[in-house]
């Protein structure tokens, strides 16, 4: 039986519960997948943050207007050469991509809470991409190479 | 998360926080750090003590600098202790270091805290 070791491409998956509790969950098994994959301690310092804003986002936003979609989010770390790609979804509302960049650089501007998630996940990852549209659900995709 | 609120250092009114501060556990701070602003009749010189916290994300930026503004408005000033690289990481690229009153050692916060009330009463006695 193979195992998420012997393949490269196999993705390790989580799916919580739309609820801030699970957040910790989610932190601790990212960074155990991130480790596993040889990433330093700086890097998975990273990518623990960088996911659990995407999962905040999608727990603050994704379900705020009353869609009947499973409030559920998925989290996937795709193992890559010398990096990890991490895609964090839901099937929530969604929402424009372009207004919430405007609003990621807005917070950061003005230090001011909302939005600067994205921000942040924008600055400690090596790429990011939202990919959502509204009554679709959204889609964050992240990759970090691993600092040799 | 673990909330103290510890007796007052001088002038100073320090909140300990330990643990990880998140969208579940910032209220928690949110509510010991409002209460601590609310309960003094003057100033608040408010030390906020996150060495014992491992993580912070922008939740627990947001709510530290609400603190800090609060903390203006009212004539007084937040500083911030912390030496856990991640979060320390969160204060830097959020450009927030400053702003906050970071420093890595609550002595070496409470200092910064102290030196701010002296200038303030400075002014005072000044105008």
């Amino acid at each position: 039986m193979k195992n998420a070791e012997a393949d490269p491409l196999l993705p390790v998956s989580l799916t919580i519960p739309a609820d801030a509790k699970w957040l910790t969950v989610v932190r601790l098994a990212v960074s155990g997948v991130a480790s596993r994959l040889g990433a330093s301690y700086e890097d998975v310092d990273d990518i623990k943050v960088a996911v659990s804003e995407a999962c905040t986002n999608a727990i603050d936003h994704a379900f705020s207007e009353g869609t009947s979609a499973s409030p559920a989010i998925c989290i996937q770390c795709h193992p890559q050469e010398n990096a990890i790609r991490i895609d964090v979804s839901d099937e929530g509302c969604g929402f424009d991509p372009e207004r919430a960049a405007a609003v990621a650089d807005e917070a950061a501007a003005s230090e001011r809470e909302g939005g600067l998630g994205l921000y942040l996940i924008r600055k400690l990852m090596d790429e990011m991409d939202v990919v959502s549209r509204p009554g679709g659900g959204t889609k964050v995709v992240m990759v970090k190479r691993f600092a040799r | 998360m673990k909330i103290e609120r510890r007796a007052q250092d001088g002038p100073l009114t320090v909140v300990a926080a330990g643990g990880e501060v998140d969208a579940y556990t910032g209220p928690e701070l949110l509510e010991a750090l409002t209460d601590s602003l609310e309960q003094d009749e003057g100033p608040t010189w408010l030390l906020v003590d996150l060495t014992e916290v491992q993580y912070l994300d922008s939740i627990g930026l947001g709510i530290l600098v609400q603190a800090a503004k609060q903390a203006a408005d009212g004539g007084g000033a937040l500083a911030v202790a912390c030496h856990t690289p991640v979060v320390l990481k969160v204060f830097d690229i959020s450009g927030t270091r400053q702003m906050l009153g970071v420093r890595e050692t609550v002595a070496e916060a409470a200092a910064l805290l102290k030196a701010r009330k002296e200038e303030a009463d400075r002014e005072e006695r000044g105008s």
